[in-house]
């Protein structure tokens, strides 16, 4: 049976067949006119890869076409980072590498060799929750949970970068990750805690008002104006 | 209000911790020895039957252990007992694109792949039906040979006199509303691991244990020993972490089945983990519907009649659908007081992928409907939309036309806070130009008062267990879906034992550990679960108190318990508290331990004293009060052991009425919402924007404010969603936008401050008085921004989501002008976004001619434009 007879796959499925060359694996198959199979060993040896993840240095044989999440989530067992989706569109893998924010899901491991990768393993402190772990505990930003590791690295990078983002540079950072229980209202007033935590060091119990830059910033209530998760914002 | 010393406290949910540091673990993030990975090959055809499946060259693969196929595993199942219409992989017909048709098992992802593109099929292709009003006139090539007309099921329910209703109106209105499928997109996608021990006596293999993405552990239990023809004693699934379920978990998914079959074939542990284009292919989300809805009213605003005929493409499987159709009639009553309804509701079938439970169940649509249709008619007599709402409030307790019973009503007080808050009275029509507010109410069921599989045997049972160290350990099968199902459990326990939340640990949703507990959904586990952990807790509480009373020498009904400590009632609590309090800070360790109050099992320097103190403490003679662990040692030597259990059934009373699909609506409590929301619309391009939404929410009683907030605000933010973004697009069966940023799942950047109003009105039977508070807020947003949208431009908008396309659309047809129409001229194939059906852009039938049995293949060369 020859090639064009044959149905078309849906989806991700042809996509992948398209793309079985990236993939990890080591066989490539090809339908050739005629009802031929073409059967190939790639040359897909695995190398040796130092990796550093969270301060630590792992010597690892990987295939060089293996991705950086399943490196994480399989080789080295760091199942926090999670995979969320098929095309880098929700951010729940998203690892920091010397300190840059990226989607370990569209990242080769073996590139990242030299470079510091930091996990949400590495975030807390100590043995203790980190502020940012904290306040998104203590103020409802995580719910689920799946798409909290995500969400902490990307806004590990945000105040890395701007340590007083206004609320307008706190949307724009959080867009490059999805949540589907928190609608992230929650996750303002966690960042907010965390900011005002780790400035005083007053373990997130004194918020702080983050400049206001637009029409979000209404003038009832606005986002957020509670200083502890204790005080109701409602009579 | 009454004095709590746990609920009512905001609380970091139990897990959070294992959440924010990445330790907890989801079901893909287990694995066990031996493991094998699992693929499924999904159909490429919406509708055809299956003539022969050829599994041989993919099964000499290297490294692939097992295939699997429909014959391995024929035993039908499905949710309902009235719907068992699935099998875990397709044994004549595929009846969706992504259909499952096998299974190949081996020792990696890249492998299984591999060895799916060697299975051959041969299909032989069927007519397929993509519409559902096209498909109920269907008579030859039905979906399932047993539904004539591709009809699930219909319900015709007539409450009052309709007719007589419509006479007396003053205004009627009549219209056509759309509401567009969606899905809930849960951000794990699903997965399972399925393992099976040998078994010691006889040699075979076991007993089974299943790792699951699930809402409803025990439903899963009972689909696992039917398909599998295994005992459910034999079969133990456990729920951990779940990433999410909106209703996407809560039946039987075909991984769920698949995986165990596979690990019984492969004789070794399989887990199967959807990609996220599976995972919309698993749908079971809430289906495209179409409302016939007819209003009539008074001058003075009084609701006469109500009559909606509700169609709802089902997709290719029963799951839900029952109960689905049937939600749409049964909730028109016990929002308002509406005394004449007539309701006609069709569950169609179409070959596209089954829909499902999707938060607010059933309600969603037919609420939208409804609202903007309740906002016409106000504009039509002249009144404000808050007010007409405000004359049609029920006068609870009473029972509405329907057969629900309704007791705790918060819903005049939600509307007098949004409207207060908001400064409707203020800010209505005064807004800028193109900038608007829009009010809208809804409400849902604290669980469903009839279970799926009718009995009168409890639908949650939960035990407790107290050791002598003091630890609190309640056994749940409540399942913890990321809404604080395991928080509100160790709460209730906590304040009903008057100890604090730390000494309570929660072992949930493990069928050999806890007792059953019917799942996560239809809200029922603040309500049902609650109170059955109530009563467990109260249970246990007996006995340690009649106990502590002999020792304390005083009556059982004169202690209190209360934080950590047992106390003779009229004692003052804090007096004590704050002595020891003062004492402790100054003591020292040693000192500490010949101290009155220092806790029974008070270590020093690592050491146990609990014998010696409490020798001490048993010749000290009667006391007026004592730590919660004497109490509890007290109890273990009085009673010998220390467990308490407790239940919940609902009650006769609110199982409702007794006409044909009676069963569904009913519910012991109900929730109830008000909402505005404030949204601008850009006239040039037809882009809405929602800038703040006001959500009052009557949940009872909060038991977590923290959690009820983030229920609310993400009911709020999913139904803008719907509103706005959300819709899964078709094309000849094919799901064009399987993917997160294509579905348009909205961002940080899209999101509107949502401002959660928590309302109590203290349910007579809730626990505590709570209710639900996760899903009821979900429907009132998208009837608030259209008729927002309708304070803003002056559209009215009968088809959601409410895209640029269709708010320009009715823009152009309110100035008269020609509609515009994005895909004339245009090969409806070549567009990246095509729309199969929906509102002003529906492509009738323009086209190059499709080919008969395959419409989705083109005869002859594509047109130009196919960039996609």
């Amino acid at each position: 049976m020859g090639a064009a007879d044959r149905p078309e796959s849906p989806g991700v499925l042809k996509r992948l067949q398209d793309l079985s060359f990236w993939l990890p694996g080591n066989r490539l198959s090809l339908s050739l006119e005629g009802g031929q199979e073409l059967e190939a060993e790639l040359a897909m040896k695995k190398e040796l890869v130092q990796l550093k993840v969270n301060g630590r240095s792992h010597d690892l044989a990987i295939e060089p076409n293996a991705l950086l999440l399943d490196v994480l989530r399989k080789d080295l067992v760091l199942t926090g980072s999670k995979r969320g989706c098929d095309d880098s569109s929700c951010g729940a893998c998203t690892v920091l590498v010397d300190g840059v924010s990226m989607l370990s899901c569209t990242l080769l491991a073996a590139s990242c060799e030299g470079q510091e990768i930091t996990t949400v393993e590495g975030v807390s402190e100590h043995g203790s929750l980190a502020a940012i772990q904290k306040a998104y505990g203590d103020w409802g930003g995580a719910q689920c949970g799946f798409c909290t590791p995500g969400f902490i690295m990307t806004v590990k990078s945000l105040l890395a970068e701007n340590p007083d983002p206004s609320e307008a540079e706190v949307r724009a950072a959080l867009s490059s990750n999805l949540c589907r229980c928190t609608g992230y209202n929650q996750m303002y007033e966690a960042i907010r805690s965390a900011i005002s935590a780790e400035r005083e060091g007053n373990g997130g119990r004194q918020a702080v008002e983050l400049r206001s830059t637009g029409p979000f910033d209404s003038a009832q209530g606005g986002l957020a104006r509670r200083s502890s998760p204790h005080e109701s914002h409602y009579p | 209000m009454t004095d709590f010393s746990i609920i009512g406290k905001p609380t970091a949910m139990v897990d959070a911790a294992g959440k924010t540091t990445g330790s907890g673990k989801y079901t893909d993030d287990l694995s066990l020895p031996g493991m094998l990975i699992g693929k499924i090959l999904h159909s490429p055809y919406p509708h055809a039957r299956i003539k022969r499946v050829d599994t041989s060259r993919a099964e000499q693969l290297d490294s692939v252990v097992a295939v699997v196929v429909g014959q391995d595993a024929p035993n039908p199942y499905g949710i309902l007992p009235v719907g068992h219409d699935e099998h875990a992989l397709a044994l004549d017909k595929v009846r969706y694109i992504g259909d499952n048709v096998a299974c190949v098992v081996a020792i990696d992802e890249a492998t299984a792949e591999k060895a799916l593109e060697l299975i051959h099929v041969d299909y032989e292709v069927l007519p397929a039906y993509f519409d559902p009003e096209q498909s109920m006139k269907a008579e030859s090539n039905l979906i399932h040979d047993n539904k004539p007309n591709n009809l699930e099921k219909d319900y015709h329910h007539v409450f009052g006199n309709p007719d007589q209703g419509f006479a007396n109106a003053d205004h009627v209105a009549e219209a056509r509303f759309i509401a567009n499928e969606v899905t809930h997109a849960a951000m794990e996608p699903h997965s399972t691991l399925a393992s099976f021990e040998l078994d010691p006596h006889t040699g075979n293999s076991g007993r089974l244990t299943v790792w699951s993405s699930t809402q409803v552990p025990y439903y899963l239990q009972h689909k696992l020993s039917l398909v599998l023809e295994m005992p459910m004693a034999r079969i133990r699934v456990i729920k951990p972490l779940v990433g999410g379920g909106f209703g996407g978990k809560s039946e039987v998914i075909p991984l769920e089945i698949i995986a165990a079959v596979a690990a019984r074939k492969a004789k070794a542990p399989v887990k199967i983990t959807y990609t996220r284009e599976e995972v919309f292919w698993a749908h079971r989300g809430r289906p495209r519907t179409i409302i016939d809805l007819k209003t009539g009213i008074t001058n003075d605003g009084r609701i006469t009649a109500v009559k909606a005929r509700v169609v709802q493409d089902g997709g290719a499987y029963c799951s839900y659908g029952v109960v689905t159709i049937l939600y749409s009639g049964a909730l028109l009553g016990a929002l308002y007081d509406i005394p004449n309804i007539q309701y006609d509701g069709y569950r169609v079938l179409t070959n596209k992928p089954a829909c499902g439970a999707m938060r607010g169940h059933g309600t969603v649509n037919v609420r939208f409907a409804f609202e903007t249709q309740l906002d016409e008619l106000a504009a039509t007599i002249g009144m404000d939309p808050a007010e007409i709402r405000q004359r049609n409030l029920l006068a609870p307790p009473c029972v509405t036309v329907n057969g629900l019973r309704v007791q705790s009503y918060g819903l005049p007080e939600c509307i007098e806070k949004t409207v207060e808050r908001s400064g409707w009275k203020q800010r209505k029509g005064k807004l800028s130009k193109g900038r608007g507010l829009g009010i809208a109410c809804s409400h849902y069921v604290s669980g469903a008062a009839n279970s799926i599989i009718r009995s009168d045997m409890p639908h949650s049972t939960v035990n407790i267990k107290i050791d002598r160290d003091g630890g609190v350990v309640v056994y749940t099968g409540a399942s913890e879906i990321g809404q604080g199902s395991d928080t509100m459990t160790a709460q209730i326990a906590a304040e009903a034992l008057g100890c604090s939340l730390s000494r309570v640990r929660v072992i949930a949703a493990d069928t050999d550990l806890t007792p059953i507990d019917i799942g996560s959904y239809s809200s029922r586990v603040t309500f049902m679960a609650g109170n059955a952990t109530l009563r467990a807790a109260e249970d246990v509480k007996k006995r340690i108190a009649a106990a502590a009373a002999k020792k304390m020498g005083g009556e059982v009904e004169n202690l209190v318990f209360r934080d950590d400590r047992v106390f003779k009632k009229g004692m003052d609590i804090r007096g004590i508290s704050g002595k020891i309090a003062g004492k402790s800070a100054r003591s020292t360790q040693a000192e500490a331990s010949t101290q009155a109050e220092a806790s029974v099992s008070g270590r020093v320097e690592g050491q146990i004293l609990r014998g010696s103190l409490q020798q001490k403490r048993k010749n000290e003679g009667p006391k007026d009060w004592m730590p919660f662990e004497e109490a509890v040692v007290a109890a273990i030597d009085f009673h010998g052991a220390l467990t308490g259990t407790g239940s919940y059934a609902p009650p006769v009373e609110a199982r409702g009425g007794r006409h044909k699909g009676a069963g569904v609506g009913p519910s012991p409590a109900y929730s109830y919402s008000a909402q505005v929301a404030e949204v601008s619309v850009d006239e040039e391009t037809g882009e809405v924007t929602v800038h703040k939404v006001w959500a009052a929410h009557d949940c009872g009683r909060a038991l977590n404010p923290v959690s009820v907030e983030g229920q609310i605000i993400g009911s709020v933010w999913m139904g803008m969603g719907q509103a706005l973004t959300e819709e899964m697009v078709w094309k000849d069966g094919m799901l064009m936008n399987p993917g997160l940023l294509e579905y348009r799942s909205p961002s940080a950047i899209e999101s509107p401050e949502v401002e959660p109003i928590i309302v109590e009105s203290i349910d007579p039977e809730g626990p505590f008085g709570a209710k639900e508070c996760s899903e009821g807020s979900l429907a009132a947003t998208i009837p608030a921004i259209a008729n927002a949208i309708y304070d803003a431009v002056g559209i009215r908008l009968h088809e959601c989501p409410f895209t640029p396309e269709r708010v320009l659309a009715a823009l152009r047809a309110k100035k008269n002008a020609k509609a515009l129409n994005l895909t004339e001229g245009i090969d409806p194939t070549a567009p990246v976004r095509f729309r199969e059906h929906g509102g002003a852009l529906w492509f009738k039938g323009k086209g190059p001619p499709r080919h008969a049995l395959n419409p989705s293949r083109r005869e002859g060369p594509a047109p130009a434009g196919g960039a996609d």
